[in-house]
């Protein structure tokens, strides 16, 4: 089972250095479960009225595609250098 | 239409053989490669990540980064595409218009997987020369 990315693993120039923590990613996901059950039913409204205009599947599949996208981040990794400084996004 | 087809016909224009054989050559020519392509190891499976290495030593000194290193998984550029349904029609068809003037025919709204596995199998080892030799970006598949 591929699971999703839990961990942001940060670092953050500072001076000549940088600064390195490591943040909960996950809570990114409950903060966007919780979004999204929200927004489902203006979703599903949205896509009912814009049926006739042939638009409702974007409108639905919009959310599915973001989850898909987010549990696939896993490994995804942005590394700048420069002398001794660093800024780093690394999804764990 | 592969040779041994071509051979096949040939025989049974020339006579050599009769429609019957011809039928039996050409099912067994069938299997054959049926066989081959289901035994066929996937090449692009192995791919985990698309990188993409900048490294620039003449910055030494300047404010903009000497190196660049990222790391996207394979995954997430297959879950982007699927974006690419999203777009609307007459968005779609403006870019891909605007892409057919630069010699590149692509059909944004029907992007498959098999279209990124040669996409990301081309950029297998990529390697270019930038700034007239003084950096380097690198790009490839791991």
């Amino acid at each position: 089972m591929k699971l999703p990315p839990m961990l942001l693993h940060v670092q953050i120039p500072i001076g000549d250095g940088f600064f390195g923590i490591w943040l909960p990613w996950f809570l990114v996901y409950l903060f966007l479960l919780i979004l999204t059950v929200i927004a489902l039913p203006f979703l599903i409204i949205l896509s009912i009225i814009s049926i006739p205009f042939g638009k409702w599947q974007p409108i639905i599949m919009i959310g599915p595609y973001i989850w898909r996208l987010l549990f696939n981040m896993k490994g995804l990794k942005v590394d700048f250098q420069q002398k001794n400084r660093k800024l780093m996004f690394d999804l764990v | 239409m592969s040779d041994n087809r071509k051979r096949i016909l040939d025989m049974l224009e020339a006579g050599k053989i009769n429609t019957e054989e011809a039928m039996k050559l050409l099912a067994a020519l069938d299997d054959t490669e049926k066989e081959s392509a289901t035994n066929k190891p996937s090449t692009f499976k192995n791919f985990k990540y698309l990188r993409v290495m900048v490294d620039n030593p003449h910055r030494v000194g300047s404010d903009k980064p000497e190196k660049v290193n990222i790391r996207v998984p394979i995954s997430l550029i297959r879950a982007g595409m699927k974006f690419t349904s999203l777009i609307p029609d007459d968005a779609a068809s403006h870019v891909e218009g605007v892409l057919r003037e630069k010699g590149i025919n692509l059909n944004l709204k029907n992007i498959k997987d098999e279209d990124i596995n040669e996409l990301i199998a081309a950029l297998r080892e990529v390697e270019v020369d930038i700034d007239g030799g003084q950096g380097k970006v690198r790009i490839c598949a791991e």
